[in-house]
This record gives C-alpha cells, sequence and structure tokens, in this order.
C-alpha cells in the first residue's frame, strides 16, 4: 500500500524465513545458529539506539 | 564524545550523586516513561512516574498501578534503560533501595550502560536485580558513552574524604563529621598577637610548651556573619547581584588537594560542596556565641543559612538545629523585627529550587516548661500536705481544714497542666507553620551534636556533615569525644615567624588543646593541611574578626583529623631485626649522602 508496510513486508519475510529454517532445523535436528545471531544483532540495536536516547537525556538536561 | 554532565554543580543537576537517566520502552519501541536525576528524586523515579505508576518511599518502596492492567502489562514486557547501575543501598530509613523500585514495578528485562563506580556498590544493584529474576545487561551497551557521563563524579568519589565517609557511615551508622570553626585564645589575645606562639617563646610571663594550649576554646569562624551581627551582609556583599564577588572571596586560596580542587574548594567553605548536608544552630539562650542571651548573636547560624547557604549546591541540604521550645524566638516572616538585615527567611523556609530545609528539633528547655515543672512540684508538695491534713482530718475531726488543702493541690496541678498544655499546643503551631512553609521538620531523640549525627545517619542515611559552630567550649569537647567528628576545621591566630613547619605545630597542639585530653583524642595534621592567612595583608580576607588595635591578626586554617584513642584495642609492635652494614660500604658509600 505504501512504503511504511514495506516494513511489514519485510517482517513477513522473516517470519517466512523463520518458518523455512525451523522446518529445516526440525528435519536435520540442528538449531537455527544462523538465526538466533541475528535475533542478537537486532537486539543490540534496539537496545544502543534506546541507551543513545537515555544518555541524549542526560546531555540535553 | 558526550558532555560530562555527571558531576557538575548545576542548579538542575544531582550533584553531589551523580546526574543519571531512565528510560522504559515497551517491546515494540515505545517510550513508557523517561526521567533524568536531580537532587530531589532518582531518574527511575522519575520515569516510573512518568509511565503512570504512583510511587512513595515508605520502609519499603509502595507502588500502585491505574486502574487499567495495560500499563502492567506493557512495563512486565518492557526493557528499562538505565546509563547507570542503580544502588541496592537503602538510604536510611527514609528512602528505600533503588533495585527494589525496579523489582517492584515489574519489570522483565534492565539494560544498565555502566556499573556503580563506588567499588564498594559495582556490579551490586545488577546482581540484586538478577537474583530477582530479572534480565539484566550490564556494561555491553554504550559503556564507554555512559562512563564519560559520570567522570567527574566517579573521580570525586574515590577521593580521600569522600571513601573515609563511606568507611565511617559502614563501621558507625553516621556520617563522617566535620566541624568548622575557629581556636582563638580565650585568655589573652593581645599577648597572643604580640608574643607569638612559637615553642619556646616567653607567652603572657611564663614560658610556653604544649600544656599551655588547653587554655584554648573554639569560636566562631572569622567571617563578616559572625563578626558584628549589626552589620549588613549585602553592604559588603550583594549576594543577588554580584556573586562573583562571593566566588572572589570563596577562592582566596585553598589546600593542594587534587580532589577539593576539582570542586573549586573555597577557603571559608573546605568541604561544604561535597557533603550531603551543612549544619549550624539556634541555639538555646546562653548556649550561643559572646553572651548568648540577645535574639540576634542567637541567629547567626540562621541567617549563615539563609545567605551564604544559598550558594550551596541545591543538592546539599541546609538543616537547623534548635530546641522545640525555642520555636517562639525563631523568626518566620520577613516581616519579624527581629530578622537581621538582609536575610530571606521566608524564601530559607521555602527552600525553593533545592532540597527542602530541614528543621530538626531537640528537647525543649524553655522558661515556660520550667515554671510548668516548678508549678508542679508546688502542686505536688501541696498534694503531699493535703494528704497529711486528710489524716489529721480523720482523727481530729477537722474536716474543712483538710478539704481546703486539698482544693490548694487541686488548684496547683491544674495551673501546671494548663499551663505545659498551653506550651505544647503552641509548639504545634508553630511546627504546622514551619511544615506549610515547606520545611521538613523532625523531632530528634536527645539534644547533643551526637544525637543529630546518629539521627541524620539512621533516618536519612548521610554519609558527610558539615557541622557549622557557634561557640565550640566544654560541650565541643564532649561532642568530640563522643564521637560526633571526625575532622575540625578551624582558624587559628599563630606566630608568622619561623615557617610553615613551626605553624603547622603550633596549630595542631592549639587544636590538640581545643578538642580534649590526648588520653582520650588524637588530632593528626599533615603539611597539606595548613594554609596561612595573612590577614595583615592588603589583599588578604576582610572578614578575619582577630585584631588588636584594629589590626587583624595573622592567622592560619588547619583542617585535620581528630580521632579517638581506644584504650582497648590492643597494640601490635612488630620487631625487626637489622643487619649491620659493613664497614667497607659506609666509607665507600659516604660521600654520596654527604
Amino acid at each position: 500500500m505504501d512504503e511504511v508496510n514495506g516494513d511489514v513486508n519485510i517482517d513477513d519475510d522473516a517470519d517466512a524465513l523463520q518458518e523455512a529454517t525451523d522446518e529445516v532445523s526440525q528435519e536435520t535436528g540442528e538449531e537455527s545458529k544462523v538465526d538466533s545471531d541475528e535475533e542478537k544483532d537486532e537486539q543490540t540495536l534496539f537496545d544502543e539506539a534506546n541507551m543513545r536516547k537515555a544518555i541524549q537525556l542526560v546531555v540535553a538536561r | 564524545m558526550f558532555v560530562n554532565s555527571g558531576g557538575d554543580d548545576t542548579p538542575d543537576s544531582a550533584y553531589p550523586l551523580p546526574t543519571t537517566a531512565a528510560m522504559l520502552v515497551s517491546k515494540d519501541g515505545r517510550i513508557l516513561g523517561k526521567g533524568c536525576s536531580d537532587y530531589s528524586q532518582s531518574s527511575v523515579e522519575k520515569a516510573m512516574e512518568d509511565a503512570g505508576l504512583e510511587i512513595t518511599p515508605l520502609q519499603q518502596w509502595c507502588v500502585t498501578w491505574p486502574s487499567s492492567d495495560k500499563l502492567r502489562n506493557e512495563i512486565s514486557k518492557a526493557t528499562l534503560y538505565l546509563t547507570m547501575e542503580p544502588s541496592n543501598e537503602r538510604h536510611g530509613m527514609a528512602l528505600p533501595p533503588i533495585s527494589q523500585l525496579i523489582e517492584l514495578s515489574g519489570v522483565r528485562r534492565v539494560v544498565i550502560g555502566c556499573q556503580d563506580p563506588i567499588p564498594e556498590l559495582a556490579t551490586k544493584g545488577a546482581s540484586t536485580l538478577h537474583q530477582a529474576g530479572i534480565e539484566v545487561t550490564m556494561e555491553s551497551i554504550l559503556a564507554k558513552e555512559c562512563r564519560e557521563l559520570i567522570q567527574n563524579y566517579a573521580e570525586r568519589i574515590m577521593g580521600r574524604l569522600p571513601r573515609m565517609a563511606r568507611k565511617h557511615y559502614k563501621l558507625f551508622g553516621r556520617p563522617l563529621g566535620f566541624l568548622h570553626c575557629s581556636v582563638v585564645d580565650s585568655d589573652n589575645l593581645e599577648a597572643f598577637a604580640n608574643h607569638g606562639n612559637a615553642f619556646g617563646k616567653e607567652f603572657d610571663g611564663k614560658r610556653l610548651s604544649f600544656r599551655d594550649f588547653g587554655a584554648y576554646e573554639i569560636a566562631p569562624p572569622p567571617e563578616v556573619i559572625w563578626a558584628d551581627s549589626q552589620v549588613d551582609i549585602e553592604d559588603d556583599l550583594d549576594l543577588d547581584d554580584e556573586s562573583e564577588d562571593i566566588e572572589d572571596i570563596l577562592s582566596l586560596e585553598f589546600e593542594d588537594e587534587k580532589m577539593q580542587e576539582s570542586l573549586n574548594g573555597t577557603p571559608m567553605m573546605p568541604w561544604y560542596k561535597q557533603v550531603d548536608a551543612v549544619v549550624a544552630t539556634f541555639p538555646h539562650p546562653g548556649d550561643g556565641p559572646g553572651d548568648g542571651e540577645g535574639v540576634a548573636t542567637r541567629l547567626n547560624g540562621l541567617k549563615w543559612l539563609s545567605t551564604y547557604g544559598t550558594t550551596l549546591p541545591p543538592g546539599v541540604e541546609r538543616i537547623l538545629v534548635m530546641d522545640a521550645t525555642d520555636l517562639e524566638d525563631l523568626p518566620m516572616s520577613n516581616d519579624d523585627p527581629k530578622l537581621p538585615r538582609g536575610v530571606d527567611v521566608e524564601k530559607f523556609f521555602k527552600g525553593e529550587g533545592r532540597k527542602p530545609t530541614r528543621v530538626l528539633l531537640r528537647r525543649g528547655r524553655s522558661a515556660q516548661a520550667q515554671v510548668a515543672a516548678k508549678t508542679a512540684a508546688k502542686a505536688a508538695e501541696a498534694a503531699a500536705r493535703a494528704a497529711a491534713a486528710a489524716l489529721d482530718a480523720i482523727e481530729t475531726g477537722e474536716a474543712e481544714s483538710a478539704a481546703k488543702a486539698a482544693l490548694e493541690g487541686q488548684h496547683a496541678a491544674i495551673a501546671a497542666s494548663q499551663l505545659a498544655q498551653k506550651e505544647l499546643i503552641r509548639t504545634l503551631e508553630l511546627k504546622q507553620k514551619l511544615q506549610n512553609m515547606g520545611a521538613i521538620v523532625e523531632t530528634l531523640n536527645g539534644g547533643e551534636p551526637i544525637d543529630v549525627m546518629k539521627h541524620l545517619g539512621s533516618h536519612h542515611g548521610y554519609k558527610s556533615v558539615v557541622w557549622r559552630a557557634g561557640c565550640w567550649g566544654s560541650r565541643g569537647v564532649k561532642s568530640i569525644l563522643e564521637g560526633a567528628f571526625q575532622w575540625v576545621s578551624a582558624h587559628l591566630a599563630v606566630d608568622a615567624n619561623g615557617g610553615k613547619f613551626w605553624q603547622l605545630m603550633l596549630a595542631e597542639r592549639a587544636v590538640q588543646g581545643a578538642c580534649g585530653p590526648e588520653s582520650k583524642v588524637k588530632v593528626f595534621a599533615d603539611q597539606e593541611d595548613i594554609s596561612l592567612e595573612y590577614c595583615d595583608e592588603p589583599e588578604a580576607d576582610g572578614d578575619c574578626t582577630l585584631t588588636v588595635d584594629g589590626k587583624p591578626v595573622r592567622h592560619v586554617r588547619l583542617d585535620c583529623r581528630v580521632a579517638l584513642v581506644d584504650s582497648e584495642r590492643s597494640r601490635d609492635f612488630v620487631l625487626h631485626k637489622t643487619k649491620p652494614l659493613d664497614r667497607k660500604i659506609i666509607e665507600e658509600e659516604a660521600p654520596w649522602f654527604l
């Protein structure tokens, strides 16, 4: 519909990738290592962005 | 590079605590609440309140959520971002640990920028949260930037005095006490000034020895505010418009201690900017400096707190200690004729823009209470007579005289009771008036400085307090021996001849004489603890009041440690066997030290 929904599409793609990976993992009996690393990076980026905002609270005081 | 604002002495900072930030972020990235610490509140409290929680510090934190479950659910999935590790330390009875507030808020995940720079507290707060089942991450997200925010604070709290204060609080549960006052010769100031006090000199017709310093007593600091209670401070210092003048006077010199230099330390207020509170008293008549009877003289402490005290950082609390029954004499409005000129007492009690003013009430010794006690004693005597008369009446049948005596006793008892009740009601009214103005009023158990220190330690967790003394005679010695003070900052008039070493010795002996017998208390001073103040020089401190023939007396300021002698403590003597040097080596090495 619009560009914002592009994010949704990416999420949908990620979900699809997750499902596919899970299926492969179930078949092979292995953990999805690639995916967990990716998740960690996202979390770190999320944390850094928020911590930066918190720091700005002190700096802009 | 981030601005280092964690230790700045700015009006809206948390100084002397670090300025930190907290931010509560929902799982989808929305900021639910945020806050920056200041002198009145922690960043976590502010962030939680911003999110919609109601928070009250009681014995434990009392946390109330809005009636809707939505916020509770969101918080339970949210992450709390903190630039610095929260403390798991309770601040006396008044403030529970911040780590407990985080636990009670229901947050499941906490990301901490950097750990607490105080070694004793580092990782303790994070560990407490982890043990409570909260997912904690520390020192992995922008840690360097977060450390830069509190760099000033981190350097300051590792200084000598803050370290001593923390250790003292841990050992005794009360703050490290700093006594700021002066030492003068109470016997003969003129001889003292003319002859000096170097060892071996004649002094007032006798050979001087350290024992002669027992005649000293500690008296008010040499500042204009103590010199003459009628002097208008605004004539000398325009507090509103020319704050630079104050800075000039306060920054004449300071001892060469890195930590204190970094605080722009001041000679008249040596530690004031880094302590939790500064205390002054409204003494009971007879307990103050000079004759002590006039209200104007007794108001010197209030005058200092409400004028010079405004230059303290907003996080350094101003405390007035007084007898509850002297509330009647305390000026509470600027219209009060007793109030010294230039003092805005309403602003002082209101405490706007800084920590609220605290008034600590000791048990009272007012004239009315004494009258009530005497009347009660008379009533008791009359009652005893009535009882004896009644006994006689039973035997003699003179019931009328027995009844008369009983009535007399009853009237005296009622009068005493009414007087005491009247005084109690009046005291409560005045106490309420102070509270309505914005002051925090608390009642003390006991009336001595050691009781004040215990109260500030146990109730508020204060670790360092400056006590600005009026006069300091036998009551001061008693307080030092009871452990109320560990440091004394004193001004002494000593001979400028002989150099710093001799002046240090003289000053140390004089303070020793003023603080108590060496068998019970020891005074320690180093070269860096003494600073010279040549008041007879044109550019010297104009506040000096030690004058002879109208001329100021040279004096020094000594910041020294005082420690109580523990007679129970065993002394360990370690003997080391030393090996005599080979004669040949001595001969060969001799020219080296020559």
